[in-house]
């Protein structure tokens, strides 16, 4: 499938965070619990980004250019319970990028309902499939995420980004 | 399964991280980039910490016979080393904190028989009431072991990233 990328100018006007195809849960993904497990979370804020449809990359860059990207790291806060039948939709907002890394901040949100269930902040790297190492984005994909994070710097960053994990207070033990 | 919970004096007696059972990494987890996909780190890890909780008394049978759970609250993974189908995986696991409800705790993900890090992965996790699904102080008893292990483990030298946020190191 060939998809047709925005324009630069288009980037550029793309003032909001990305909004993602709504996705269903699947059965085995509920645990124990009852609900969406954690580790499931995951596999939908995976799937749902802007990667292949805004920027160029994903797994059609990989077989025509031979690059990709990986995750450096990934934060997630979970902060309500999603069960089987829930409509989800996640939002993607570009918090940051240099020559070789993206920072995002995504939320994962009730489709209809508008409540948020999840965040998760992740850094990216982009790798040269080649020798497996990490490598500058080649200039056409830099072009396009200059354009969109100079329109998603309009957008006010959520409080959680740069958040760490703690415990706070009435610790028995911090270690 | 019934899995058995650990006696206060094993728990005490827990002076190195809590090593979970080797685990094998499942051909649906592998994405298009030909390693384990970094969802599914998480799959690893969580059927992995569960083995903790068992030894703490929150095992298979806790949600079904006290109606009591657990639940993450915050997971941030750091992905060091791709790993492959076929490369034997092991996690252990450093409590760093706990309170009366809540649970911090360092996960390491190692190849099993080389050694070498793969990931790591920092969690708080809460305790859940499932009758109000409202977060609920842990019962006396099991309340009792974590506060055991919590003990233990902080004798143990606090890794590295823990704490760690995500950031860019601006360079313009």
């Amino acid at each position: 499938m060939t998809t047709r990328l925005p324009s630069l100018a288009e980037l550029q006007a793309a003032t909001a965070p990305y909004l993602c195809d709504i996705v269903q849960i699947e059965p085995q993904w509920i645990d124990g619990n009852g609900h969406l497990n954690m580790a499931y979370y995951n596999v939908i804020f995976d799937n749902s980004g802007m990667s292949s449809t805004l920027i160029g990359l994903g797994e059609e860059y990989l077989k025509t250019r031979n690059g990709s990207t990986m995750t450096a790291e990934c934060h997630v806060r979970y902060i309500r319970e999603v069960h089987l039948g829930d409509p989800l939709q996640v939002s993607v907002l570009m918090v940051g990028h240099d020559e070789k890394r993206i920072h995002t901040y995504k939320e994962l949100r009730h489709a209809t309902e508008g409540w948020l269930s999840a965040t998760a902040e992740t850094m990216s790297l982009h790798i040269d499939m080649n020798i497996r190492k990490v490598a500058p984005f080649p200039p056409d994909i830099l072009e396009r995420l200059q354009a969109l994070a100079s329109a998603h710097a309009k957008v006010q960053r959520p409080d959680a980004v740069g958040s760490r994990i703690e415990m706070r207070s009435k610790s028995i033990n911090q270690g | 399964m019934t899995a058995q919970s650990f006696s206060i004096d094993e728990l005490k007696a827990q002076t190195a991280p809590f090593v979970c059972r080797v685990m094998q990494i499942e051909p649906d987890w592998i994405d298009y980039n030909g390693h384990l996909n970094m969802a599914y780190y998480n799959v690893i890890m969580d059927r992995s910490i569960d083995e903790l909780f068992a030894g703490l008394g929150m095992g298979p049978g806790y949600l079904k016979t006290r109606n009591l759970s657990t639940m993450t609250a915050e997971c941030h993974v750091r992905y060091i080393r791709e790993v492959h189908l076929g490369d034997p995986l092991q996690v252990s696991v450093v409590v760093l904190g706990a309170d009366e409800k809540r649970l911090h705790t360092f996960e390491e993900l190692r190849h099993a028989k080389e050694g070498w890090l793969s990931a790591t992965s920092e969690n708080m996790t809460l305790h859940i009431d499932m009758n109000l699904r409202k977060v609920a102080p842990f019962p006396a008893d099991v309340a009792e072991r974590v506060r055991a292990i919590a003990d233990a483990h902080a004798k143990l030298p606090r890794p590295e990233s823990a704490g760690r946020r995500i950031e860019m190191p601006s360079k313009k």
